[in-house]
């Protein structure tokens, strides 16, 4: 964590001076100071539960968590929609009568993991853009498309962020569970007179259940870096606008590169992977007795 | 279960490798754009069209798709043809995404092998370095990785931002195949006969591995493309960077040069209008969408049918028929003249490599705007805004910090700025109803009483008249020595609210609250025309064709006075933009619409909107321009000032970017003028004294900075070779200069 802090600041605090000297006619100084007594200020004030002000001279923290609680609610509804639907995708997509998901899924999932989601959101967008303009008389648009609120304005921002995650992880559902149907023992089982339907759902599912919660937190993963993208499309006051505004020359951000912010957010970020890693992978031991006994295995022959 | 295990997935229907068939088409598709895209696109992707009819009706950028024939998809904001734009763009794109994705290939190709073949520490530092690999977003990698390098680095910068984590989803891939093939028998029995690990991997693993290696570079190039497209949706791009480009003027088209990643970034303009977007989302889409399904069908092929069909979408009997009479003997004349092959193969590519570098590098530079327009320069400075033009532009610089050479009052303190003749005479008016002329030392040449109150500064004619307008609505001419000429009363009743500018006819026009009258070298009034229903301060200012006179947003014949219209944009709009039309330095006709400047020429009868440029800034600044100009290098400048903020001074390139941004903090500051290098000469008062500076675009910091100790309010000023001439309010003349005897 300290080193994504460290590298964040000593990122913004060399590159600052660099993309001002880009200006062919700047003719401020282009040197880099050190950064190391530069960052050992920053830690000392950091110690002192001091984390540095915006431009606004908003504390960083503050900001984070304002613009984060924007973010972090976003993610979790787009979350848990797309476990809940892909999950459901995933399972529909296996049937009795044939081996392996159904090509539905594989098609619809080829072109889905290629539609990147900003174009999802601009299609949403032009969508109801039209909708707007020629199917209604309404004098508002029938979902905003713009701005913040937890209301109507979550849709459109939602199904862009979701669809690609949802098609991953129904695809991977998919792939696993028709695999897994194929194993000895769901044939034994179906032998044995249980429904394939219980076969699928109690017994495969379960043992997939681990591996589709690894790609959960990919998922999850995926999500928070497409939400620069999102929340800048759908003018979303969210962590990812505040990453893209703090890194994009373009955006005019008084904030470009401040080193505090930047190192501040970083943290945020990787701990947060750090977090989603470590809570997948715990909650997969906890579900799969096999990967636990693989990892005692490594133990025990590490310590042999 | 009656269907072999795999059977349905092999066909989508029929036995056909849909995947395969569907992938390779749009793959092809994007190939013969990227090879021949540039050669089909029907106009030029640079050329910007801002006078296409539609409907019949001249009407500005961005055209619709299908709005005007021979621009398929429409036109960009700049009116530049999208189609074209995305012809030519395509290549440089995957130009990049190929580089990129054959450095991930390598690069996890050999991290995976080596991860995958070696066990104890090594492997299992080199494994739990691809899972941090892979936790990371590719996209916020890339993102810091292309910061760090610098995007003006271009494709370089590229390569290592998206490689910098891209390598490990392949890597992770290669590592388990190679784990498979370690416990392979054939390994086992390689190394039975003594062959080394680098042997083993280089002509045994390696070999295995060689065959997804088609199927890898197509996801690759897929999932390149996807993350490429989303940067350049936040704004990186090659050749982006959007400084660099603007002193050079061969890379100012870089970013002009199409690139998807670009056109994603600057067609972000309006969310309500997101047809560009679209068009350009969806190509990228494709050429997404073909690469992954090519990647898809080739491991289909693979786990079907191992390495024995060779082209599987094809019916049996074409297919041994190729198999036995097209890729046998090949593969046996290959085998044959493998030396050959190989050196024709590589020149071939060096060629290919050479000839697009060629082709990307050497781009045909836009045609740069020629014009033999001549500001008169025969009067060092002949009106308030150095010339009958208004341009404020001189051809000359002051690069040494001058200082106050001398002062001189003037009765009742100077109207304005002052006028300077070719001799370097000095004219000022003063409040108490005078004319001086000082010589360039300061020191009073005569002085000449007026009948009423003179208002701004006085202006000059070709041969060195003097005009100056007055509170009492007339205009008087003085001949070089002072001596009045006649007073003509050219208002009916209004005063003057600025002074005189003569075009070359020696026409003058002046000023008149609201109205302009023109005024004959003999004294008579020509004609009156109300321009503008408004309190204006302004003098006119002259077209660079000397037949059309400005007052704001008015364009008046100079002949007859006769109101011409334009359509550059709707009055309902214009009404609260203070818009203007102006004449650039170098002879151009433009337009200011709050802090837009439109190009446009005028045609036999009326005006109409020019297939010129459109400089737009994005303006946070709640105060619409008070000046406006365009230098002859194209750069627009606009200037901010009030009595109650801060001094604005901005520039603008010719795509719309800022290239200078400088803040005078002193209300009511006054740019005195432009120089040769674009510099703008700012003095404000900073409530104790006078500063004035030399400040160019793009810094911070001026080059010089003087001081008058005098807290007077600036009026105008001149500059001319060594010296700036300040007028004080209340005050008189002060002369900043480099040397103390007197110029030219």
């Amino acid at each position: 964590l300290l080193f994504a802090n460290f590298i964040g600041f000593a990122f913004a605090f060399a590159n600052s001076p660099v993309v001002s000297g880009n200006n062919p006619y700047s003719r401020g100084a282009t040197n880099v100071p050190p950064v190391l007594p530069a960052y050992w200020e920053y830690l000392q004030t950091v110690l002192r539960g001091d984390f540095g002000a915006t431009a606004t001279s908003e504390p960083v923290l503050q900001t984070i968590s304002r613009f984060g609680s924007a973010s972090l609610g976003l993610i979790g509804i787009s979350l848990t929609l797309s476990i809940l639907i892909g999950i459901a995708l995933g399972r529909l997509s296996v049937r009795r009568n044939r081996a392996g998901i159904a090509p539905w899924l594989t098609f619809t999932s080829t072109i889905g993991l290629a539609l990147p989601s900003f174009y999802v959101a601009i299609l949403l967008i032009s969508l109801f853009l039209l909708l707007f303009l020629y199917g209604t008389s309404a004098k508002t648009p029938l979902i905003p498309f713009q701005g913040f609120g937890w209301d109507a304005h979550l849709i459109l921002p939602v199904l862009a962020l979701m669809f690609q995650p949802t098609v991953k992880i129904a695809r991977v559902t998919g792939g696993l569970l028709s695999e897994e149907m194929e194993k000895q023992y769901v044939t034994a089982g179906l032998s044995f007179g249980h429904s394939f339907r219980v076969m699928k759902s109690r017994y495969a599912f379960r043992a997939i259940l681990a591996p589709v919660l690894l790609t959960i937190a990919a998922s999850l993963r995926l999500m928070i870096a497409e939400l620069i993208i999102i929340e800048r499309l759908f003018n979303w006051p969210g962590i990812g606008r505040l990453i893209g505004s703090a890194l994009s020359v373009g955006a005019g951000s008084s904030d470009l590169l401040a080193p505090p912010l930047i190192a501040a957010l970083l943290t945020v970020l990787v701990a947060t992977f750090l977090i989603t890693d470590f809570i997948a992978t715990f909650f997969a031991r906890l579900i799969d007795p096999r990967l636990r006994a693989e990892s005692e295995l490594k133990t025990a022959a590490s310590v042999a | 279960m009656k269907a072999s295990p795999r059977s349905h997935i092999t066909s989508g229907f029929k036995g056909i490798n849909w995947y395969l068939v569907l992938g390779a088409a749009l793959v092809a598709f994007m190939t013969l754009i990227a090879v021949s895209g540039p050669a089909l696109a029907p106009q030029d992707p640079m050329e910007e069209n801002f006078d296409l009819a539609v409907d019949g009706r001249i009407r500005t950028p961005p055209y619709g798709p299908g709005d005007v024939p021979g621009y398929p998809l429409g036109t960009d904001r700049f009116g530049r043809d999208l189609w074209s734009r995305i012809l030519w763009g395509v290549r440089p794109t995957m130009i990049m995404v190929i580089s990129v994705a054959a450095v991930r290939l390598v690069v996890g190709l050999i991290l995976g092998m080596v991860a995958g073949w070696s066990g104890g520490r090594r492997g299992r530092i080199l494994e739990s370095l691809i899972a941090t690999a892979l936790s990371i977003p590719v996209l916020i990698a890339a993102l810091i990785g292309i910061y760090a390098v610098g995007i003006e680095h271009g494709l370089f910068a590229f390569i290592i931002g998206l490689g910098l984590t891209g390598w490990a989803e392949t890597a992770r891939l290669v590592s388990e195949q190679t784990r498979a093939i370690k416990n392979q028998t054939f390994v086992e029995a390689a190394r039975a006969l003594g062959a080394s690990d680098r042997r083993i991997l280089y002509y045994h693993v390696l070999r295995q591995i060689m065959s997804l290696l088609w199927m890898l570079l197509a996801f690759e190039i897929s999932a390149t493309l996807l993350v490429s497209a989303e940067l350049g949706f936040l704004g990186y791009y090659i050749g982006g960077g959007v400084w660099i480009e603007v002193l050079d003027f061969v890379s100012v088209n870089a970013e002009g040069l199409p690139e998807l990643g670009q056109m994603l970034s600057s067609s972000l303009i309006k969310i309500t209008d997101p047809t560009v977007l679209l068009i350009v989302g969806s190509f990228i889409c494709a050429g997404v969408l073909g690469f992954n399904l090519l990647g898809e069908g080739l491991r289909l092929r693979m786990s079907q049918i191992r390495g024995m069909r060779r082209f599987g979408f094809l019916p049996a009997s074409v297919e041994e028929w190729l198999e036995t009479r097209v890729v046998q003997p090949a593969t046996i004349w290959l085998e044959v003249n493998r030396r050959l092959v190989w050196s024709v193969g590589l020149i071939a590519l060096f060629a290919f490599g050479s000839w697009v570098v060629y082709k990307t590098v050497y781009f045909r530079p836009l045609q740069e705007q020629t014009t033999d327009f001549v500001i008169p320069g025969d009067h060092l400075w002949s009106t308030e805004r150095h010339d009958a033009f208004g341009t404020l532009w001189v051809p000359l610089s002051m690069d040494t910090q001058p200082e106050v050479v001398w002062n001189t009052a003037i009765p009742g303190g100077p109207t304005g700025g002052p006028a300077v003749t070719t001799d370097g005479t000095i004219i000022v008016a003063g409040e108490e109803n005078v004319v001086v002329a000082l010589d360039p030392n300061g020191s009073i040449l005569w002085q000449t009483a007026l009948e009423q109150t003179p208002v701004g500064s006085p202006a000059l004619d070709t041969g060195g008249r003097i005009f100056v307008a007055d509170l009492g609505g007339g205009v008087t001419a003085l001949d070089p020595n002072g001596t009045v000429l006649w007073r003509v009363n050219a208002s009916n009743g209004r005063n003057a609210t600025a002074g005189p500018i003569v075009d070359a006819r020696g026409y003058i026009y002046v000023t008149f609250v609201d109205t302009v009258a023109a005024v004959s070298p003999l004294g008579q009034v020509l004609w009156r025309q109300m321009a503008v229903d408004a309190y204006l301060e302004e003098p006119p200012r002259l077209s660079a064709d000397e037949s059309m006179v400005y007052l704001k947003n008015a364009a008046m014949r100079a002949e007859t006075g006769e109101l011409l219209s334009i359509d550059v944009a709707s009055p309902e709009d214009a009404i609260f933009l203070d818009p203007a039309y102006f004449t650039g330095a170098e002879g151009g006709n433009y337009y200011r619409l709050g802090h837009q400047i439109i190009g446009w020429r005028s045609a036999e009868s009326d005006l109409e909107v020019d297939p010129a440029l459109t400089w737009a800034y994005q303006s946070f600044v709640a105060m619409l321009p008070e000046e406006m100009g365009m230098t002859p290098a194209s750069l627009a400048w606009m200037y901010y000032t009030t009595s109650w903020a801060d001094a604005r001074m901005v520039w603008l390139d010719s795509q719309s970017r800022v290239v200078g941004n400088y803040r005078f903090p002193y209300p009511g500051a006054k740019l005195i003028a432009l120089g040769q290098n674009d510099e703008a000469y700012l003095c404000g008062s900073t409530g104790a004294r006078v500063i004035c500076i030399n400040i160019p675009p793009g810094t911070d910091t001026p080059v010089w900075t003087s001081y008058i100790d005098n807290r007077a309010q600036v009026l105008g000023g001149a500059l001319v070779p060594g010296r700036i001439y300040i007028a004080l309010a209340g005050d008189g003349l002060y002369a900043l200069g480099t040397n103390k005897t007197g110029a030219p």
